[in-house]
């Protein structure tokens, strides 16, 4: 798995004025989608970045100006008191707010790094890969094993008409306006809305004049149209699925009707291999297709077959700080092998139980969780993670829509729902081991979820029993 | 067009001390130079005048340098202001804190590479990776990494100096 460079993280995070493209932005935001290792990493230069940031705050000045007239004034070379530059006033209360964002910020990012060391183990990154980088298929995490539905061979159609490179800033820019409304509006003119359904040449045109703003697609003249569309089984379209040809450095992700169009090298064609296209997305299996590329345009259908997590796909949060033993509320780190030392038997996710604590969420501005949330939050989780080993959550980059702690049958259940651009994306962890309310539905033993899209937990406060139930049928 | 300087001014000019306080470290003299710095722009059309603000400022706070370095002149960071320090001063350990954490973060400034300490600067002055580049003569695709390094480099520095705010942390 290709990962993103610790440049491309921080543009990532400055990326108000780093000057990423659309496609860029929509091709990291992908990225760490799906990889959790580039996500704990981008906690991790979130942490950097805030604390660097208050560091040098730390020692700057506050400063009044004084009237842009006395700078005219002393251009003009008029003499006197005029011409001598004012001095800045002394503000000590300035340098006192400045040292207490310090402080403040200090201490979450300490939080974080003794965290992240003490649960990274393997899923530490080295590589400081290509920019866009996409995971290769071989990639799936090794360790636990879940039982998955047997892959579908994905289906491979008719080639459809060339179509217009433009489709694919279209698409592209619709995927960033989808990651975050601020995004767009720097990039694109409002009347960017404009949705790209269907791939029509007219309609691309008629978009042409709106995006006008865009950067320029990758695709260059002479290169190979792949156009196509990701469905689930059931013929819906999948959006935010990442498509790409490894080796060829060109990818996307479907926008909201599941369409993706990608401009490869003209070379391609010219040779006999197929072109092997690779789509993926959180939740389901990979799906790779070979494409015979005959003329200038290929058209793919690809069906992604919905498969659970393996479980270092998850993202546990906060560990205990092992120099202080302080709880650190905010780590990110992938579930490896050293965090379930427990030979997989039954229900995989039953060994992580008691040995994850603390719940980090992070919004996708760089903030932590709002203080109006914050305020509660902690300490209920603390409570919950004394109580029975915690609940997790996590999602870097996607803003928290509610976080509730409920009762399942006398045991606890957190729930998190986190807002992804194209559905609700929730998070349950539920313990109902210690459920001894005598003639109660408990469940005999743990489970940790993570709910992708469709399928979807709503209720208000608790889980009702039959839903855990039915997950823990599907995990097995 | 013509150049606005008064907006620029306006948005401009407290980043452009505070750019400046941070490479001379001395605040009165940082405002002199800023205003220097506009006092010259006046007149010209650049084709960024932000950036250009922060070119001229730049160049100013080198020859500053230079000049002090010539002068052996030891310019403390941070004074006891008698005037004005009644009305609005903070607990003595607030002041106290205040000072030793400025002493650190400008330890930590002063031990860094230029160019790592530039872009921090200018980073923090708000200018854009483009403007960064243009500024340092790095690559624009460049920035993001040179900048990831110095801001790591920053922490590392600033907590190995130690202090209280490491103690409190």
């Amino acid at each position: 798995m290709q990962h993103l460079d610790e440049g491309t993280l921080h543009a990532w995070l400055d990326r108000d004025r780093s000057g990423l493209t659309s496609a860029e932005f929509a091709e990291i935001a992908a990225h760490l989608g799906a990889c959790p290792a580039c996500a704990r990493r981008l906690d991790e230069a979130r942490s950097l970045a805030g604390r660097s940031a208050a560091i040098l705050a730390g020692a700057a000045p506050s400063v009044v100006p004084p009237a842009f007239s006395e700078i005219q004034a002393r251009a003009a070379g008029v003499g006197g008191a005029a011409s001598a530059p004012r001095r800045r006033p002394w503000i000590p209360l300035g340098w006192a707010a400045s040292i207490a964002l310090a402080l403040g910020l200090g201490w979450f990012g300490r939080g974080l790094v003794p965290g992240g060391e003490a649960a990274g183990g393997s899923g530490a990154p080295g590589a400081e890969g290509a920019r866009l980088a996409a995971a290769p298929a071989e990639s799936a995490p090794p360790g636990v094993e879940i039982a998955l539905p047997a892959p579908t061979e994905p289906r491979v159609e008719a080639a459809a008409p060339a179509l217009l490179p433009s489709q694919a800033r279209v698409a592209l820019a619709e995927e960033a306006a989808a990651w975050t409304e601020d995004r767009v509006a720097d990039a694109a003119p409002t009347d960017l809305t404009i949705a790209p359904t269907v791939f029509d040449g007219d309609a691309a045109r008629a978009d042409q004049g709106a995006i006008s703003d865009l950067p320029p697609p990758r695709a260059t003249s002479g290169s190979l149209a792949l156009r196509g569309r990701v469905t689930n089984p059931d013929g819906e379209p999948l959006a935010a699925v990442q498509v790409y040809v490894p080796g060829t450095g060109t990818g996307a992700v479907t926008d909201s009707d599941g369409s993706f169009a990608l401009d490869l090298p003209a070379s391609l064609r010219d040779t006999a291999e197929p072109i092997r296209l690779t789509a993926q997305r959180l939740g389901y299996r990979v799906a790779q297709l070979d494409l015979a590329a005959a003329n200038d345009s290929v058209w793919a259908d690809v069906e992604l077959e919905p498969a659970l997590l393996a479980l270092q796909e998850i993202v546990a949060t906060g560990l205990v700080d092992p120099v202080e033993g302080a709880r650190s509320p905010i780590s990110i780190a992938p579930v490896t092998r050293e965090t379930m030392p427990v030979a997989v038997a039954g229900n995989p996710v039953e060994n992580l139980q008691g040995g994850i604590a603390d719940v980090q969420i992070n919004l996708n501005n760089g903030e932590r969780i709002p203080v109006a949330v914050s305020s509660w939050i902690p300490a209920d989780l603390d409570e919950a993670a004394r109580t029975f080993g915690a609940p997790i959550v996590f999602v870097p980059d996607l803003p928290v829509v509610e976080v509730e702690i409920g009762r399942l049958d006398g045991a606890r259940a957190v729930r998190v729902v986190q807002e992804h651009p194209y559905g609700l994306l929730t998070l349950v962890q539920v313990r109902a081991a210690e459920s001894t309310e005598p003639g109660s539905a408990a469940l005999a033993t743990g489970t940790v979820t993570l709910i992708v899209g469709e399928m979807r937990i709503t209720g208000a406060g608790s889980l009702p029993a039959d839903t855990v139930r039915a997950l823990l049928e599907h995990i097995r | 067009m013509k150049t606005d300087w008064e907006t620029v001014y306006r948005a401009s000019y407290q980043d452009v001390v505070r750019f400046l306080a941070r490479k001379i470290w001395d605040e009165d003299r940082a405002e002199e130079l800023a205003q220097e710095a506009f006092l010259r722009a006046l007149g010209q059309e650049p084709e960024n005048p932000r950036a250009w603000i922060f070119h001229v400022a730049g160049n100013l706070a080198r020859d500053e340098a230079r000049a002090v370095v010539r002068r052996k002149k030891h310019l403390a960071l941070l004074r006891t202001e008698t005037e004005g320090a009644s009305e609005a001063s903070p607990t003595p350990v607030a002041e106290l804190e205040a000072r030793e954490e400025s002493e650190r973060v400008r330890q930590a400034l002063e031990g860094l590479a230029e160019r790592d300490r530039d872009i921090l600067l200018l980073w923090d002055a708000g200018l854009s990776y483009a403007e960064i580049a243009e500024q340092t003569g790095l690559a624009a695709g460049a920035v993001g990494t040179t900048l990831a390094r110095a801001r790591k480099r920053l922490v590392e520095s600033h907590d190995s100096i130690g202090g209280t705010h490491a103690a409190l942390g």
